[in-house]
């Protein structure tokens, strides 16, 4: 991460040691410069003295000589400036400024070791995932002079555009300077190719174009370095007086659409494998390519104009500072923050914003590079942009926005908009789609979704699932056509009443089903029964009694009465799932009917085979999945009989409680699959309410107690010991068995991993997850060919 | 006796990409384009294993 560990530069001058360089260089401008930086590099790094006090003494210097540019100052200017930075050095510790190079470096090394521990890098290494225990190491290296004249620079560049992906050399570069001032964003540097500084619009010259020595070396070591590490590169360069030398190399970090392109184009040119390619890519960035663009023809009212420096788009309230972006963002508002620059202090901030706009930096920018890898929308150097921490605004050219005003930030053209500006969601490249094709040749776990409406559904298929692996019938009832009817059934005094209901609700559910079979056509559906408790179906307070009373025309007291009557002490353990099938068999049985007429309806219609796969949750026992299985069957003749139409469908399972995955032999005599109810069977296993778990999982993560939210990626040891018990049970029993999984994991990368060394069939998850789940899974089948 | 120091660039490289967990991604990166030949300033890299015994003994080195 750029700049999260210190660096001090220039060390080893001191008042006797920058004569030599002075007289070594024949540059005594250059000298006392290198010098200046480093006692107030040294003093902010070292010794504590904050970096400001050093900046407003430089610009008292200038101003009180008319200065506007650094560039003006002589090398008397940089010496009288020394005397002044050493006495503020005193005046803030009380001590002179060491002079012994020795001290200086064991200063600076006790320095580095030492910000290991402090804030900012505890915050990254949280978000990282990396262990304090690994320590970091320190470099000493000899300095290369960057500001040795105008024959010098420094730059930053990545071997490919690490914004797009696209194959061009991509940078930024400041001719006599050090490697802090194009990081730190301090001065805007200049690009490195003419291409881009023709298409930024710059007057100042390129690298190419001002020093085409040195930048055709460079462009050789890109080439070296790709071949050799195989990879997109980010690289620190300097050139002293002609000279290139190369001061950093890693993997770069990019956007998502970047990793996909850069993948796809190293594959097609022979430099990795598609299996590499695949493994490539990080399956949950996947989401930035999800996010949603500018509609292009919104009205918009443009406030500002920077750099595009990581694209996608976002609407949020102005924040000013990184803890309010991190206190707003905690309290549920989505925000924009907006900084002259970022440093590393602000990460929290950053990660807790929606987009990032600064007013100063370029493409390479603290603030660029951090966005860009944490997929969050940035526009940088928006350089008209003037931010007025007192009174709580910034303002364009007079126009102010105030802190809690809603903008707009589009990272990919660099604009800023004031209000909302409508969003449009994205189409899928050409990179996407060859990508998830080399994904899907390799996994062999089949990839549904969970969804109940047709738009979710419609856009599940459009990602790719193969079926739907869970149906969630109660959000039908919650819709305002059918609640007042299903309320009725659950008031319902006898059976026959209770029917009476149920058969006004039968239409507008079959039509639940139609819908979805009419887009699902002959893949699978699992549907799953009604699954919570009654009462979460009746008003609860009394003006929601007296509200519903007098919208339905049920009487008031008789919906009290009913909802008191029905409530329980801990309904997630209590009359649901197939209990209710049990206790009530006309609503279960309501239901097959609805699937079955539909089925019957749209294979008619799409002369095709509709397969249902009707689902019974809460299991616990053999007798209850048997008892529930014939009376559907039942229903299944009797359509069958009216409709002369063949209906496709299997029975089976949710395997959510312990003694279903402990009895998953006996249960799979009646069950034609399982699927892995794994949130309650966390629930379960654990003995841990999800909506409790909230206010004491965080200290088990940080204790160590738990490595991680066990709602988020599934616990192996535990919840995982018995899915894998009642898969081998389930096939010993049932062989050929169809097995999947529907909680929240199934789009969790580390959990699908887990179920596909349990040689699960498929896994389920949410639409927009259904990409992620595609990709987790032809890794999972890459990384484990060889050993399953 | 256990290697604190790893040089690089200057004629003599001990590390390589593939020390990253004792040199850190710099200073294994360093110590590999070195290798490659590549121009890098001379220099050395200070392991983690100095930083774990410098925060876990009240900021003091390893002897050695």
């Amino acid at each position: 991460m750029p700049g999260m560990m210190d660096t001090v530069l220039n060390l080893g001058l001191n008042d006797i040691t920058v004569a030599g360089l002075a007289i070594l260089s024949g540059n005594r401008r250059f000298a006392l410069d290198s010098y200046r930086r480093f006692i107030q590099m040294y003093a902010d790094v070292v010794l504590g003295v904050k970096h400001h006090i050093f900046e407003d003494i430089l610009e008292r210097y200038k101003d009180d000589n008319g200065y506007h540019s650094d560039t003006q100052m002589s090398a008397d200017d940089w010496s009288a400036l020394i005397v002044d930075y050493k006495k503020a050095v005193r005046d803030a510790l009380g001590q002179d400024f060491p002079q012994d190079p020795t001290e200086q470096l064991w200063g600076a090394v006790g320095a580095v070791f030492e910000s290991w521990m402090n804030e900012r890098a505890i915050v990254y290494r949280r978000l990282s995932d990396i262990p304090a225990s690994w320590g970091t190491a320190v470099n000493i290296q000899a300095m290369v002079f960057g500001n040795m004249g105008d024959s010098s620079a420094t730059g930053v560049a990545f071997t490919r555009n690490p914004s797009t992906g696209a194959n061009e050399h991509y940078g930024e570069y400041l001719i006599n300077a050090q490697g802090e001032d194009v990081v730190a964003g301090i001065r805007t540097p200049q690009s490195l190719t003419k291409k881009a500084r023709q298409e930024m619009g710059d007057a100042e010259p390129s690298m190419e174009e001002a020093m085409p020595d040195a930048y055709g070396e460079l462009a050789q070591v890109f080439t070296q370095l790709e071949n050799h590490y195989r990879d997109m590169q980010d690289i620190e360069f300097t050139v002293e007086r002609d000279t290139l030398w190369m001061l950093q190399t890693r993997s770069g970090k990019r956007t998502a659409k970047a990793a996909l392109k850069i993948a796809v184009d190293m594959a097609d040119s022979g430099m990795i494998s598609q299996e590499e390619a695949v493994l490539r890519i990080e399956p949950l960035s996947l989401d930035q390519l999800l996010h949603p663009t500018l509609d292009e023809n919104a009205p918009r009212d443009l406030v500002a104009t920077g750099l595009p420096a990581s694209p996608g788009a976002a609407t949020g309230e102005v924040v000013l500072s990184s803890s309010e972006a991190e206190r707003l963002a905690k309290a549920g508002h989505k925000v924009i923050l907006v900084r002259t620059e970022t440093s590393p202090e602000d990460i929290a901030g950053m990660h807790a914003a929606g987009a990032i706009v600064t007013a100063r930096g370029g493409m390479t920018s603290h603030a660029a590079v951090v966005a860009r890898g944490m997929g969050t929308p940035c526009v940088s150097g928006a350089s008209s942009v003037r931010i007025d921490q007192e009174a709580g605004n910034f303002s364009v050219a007079g126009r102010v926005i105030k802190q809690g005003d809603i903008i707009t930030v589009d990272g990919a053209s660099g604009q800023v908009f004031a209000g909302a500006v409508a969003m449009v969601q994205p189409e899928m490249s050409g990179d996407f789609t060859t990508l998830m094709g080399w994904a899907d040749e390799a996994r062999t776990l089949g990839i549904r979704t969970n969804g109940e409406n047709p738009t979710d559904v419609k856009t599940a298929k459009g990602f790719g699932a193969e079926g739907i692996g869970l149906c969630r019938t109660e959000h039908m009832f919650f819709e305002a056509d059918r609640l007042a009817h299903f309320r009725e059934m659950i008031l319902a005094e006898d059976k026959e009443s209770r029917i009476n209901a149920l058969e006004k609700i039968l239409p507008v559910q079959r039509q639940d089903f139609v819908d979805i079979f009419r887009i699902m056509e002959d893949k699978p559906c699992t549907i799953r029964l009604l699954d919570p408790p009654l009462h979460e179906f009746l008003p609860q307070s009394e003006d929601d009694v007296a509200a519903v009373a007098k919208a339905t025309g049920l009487p008031a007291g008789e919906l009290m009465r009913r909802a008191n009557e029905l409530h329980e002490t801990n309904p997630m353990l209590g009359h649901r799932g197939c209990r209710l099938g049990i206790s009530y068999p006309e609503i279960y049985e309501m239901q097959a009917r609805a699937i079955f007429e539909a089925q019957a309806l749209v294979s008619k219609e799409l002369d095709l085979l509709v397969h249902a796969e009707i689902m019974i949750p809460l299991v616990s026992s053999d007798k209850e999945l048997e008892i529930l299985k014939t009376a559907i069957e039942k229903i299944a003749d009797q359509v069958r009989a009216e409709n002369g139409h063949d209906i496709a469908y299997t029975i089976g399972t949710m395997i959510e409680l312990p003694r279903a995955a402990l009895r998953a032999a006996d249960i799979a005599k009646h069950a034609e699959f399982f699927s892995f109810g794994t949130n309650d069977l966390t629930q379960t296993t654990f003995g841990l309410s999800r909506d409790d778990a909230g206010k004491f999982l965080p200290d088990y993560v940080a204790q160590g107690i738990m490595e991680k939210d066990p709602f988020v990626t599934i616990d192996q040891d535990g919840v995982g010991d018995l899915v894998a018990i009642a898969i081998e049970r389930g096939r010993a029993a049932r062989p050929g068995i169809k097995i999947g999984i529907c909680g929240e994991h199934g789009g969790d990368p580390a959990s699908i991993d887990f179920f596909h060394r349990l040689g699960m069939d498929y896994v389920s998850c949410s639409p927009y997850r259904v990409p992620i789940a595609r990709l987790s899974a032809g890794q999972a089948a890459i990384r484990h060919k060889n050993t399953t | 006796m256990t290697k604190y120091v790893y040089e690089f660039g200057g004629g003599a490289t001990d590390g390589s990409a593939k020390d990253k967990n004792l040199l850190g991604g710099k200073g294994a990166n360093l110590a590999e384009m070195a290798s490659l030949g590549l121009p890098v300033p001379p220099g050395f890299t200070l392991t983690t294993e100095v930083c774990v015994h410098y925060n876990e003994n009240d900021k003091t080195y390893p002897a050695d």
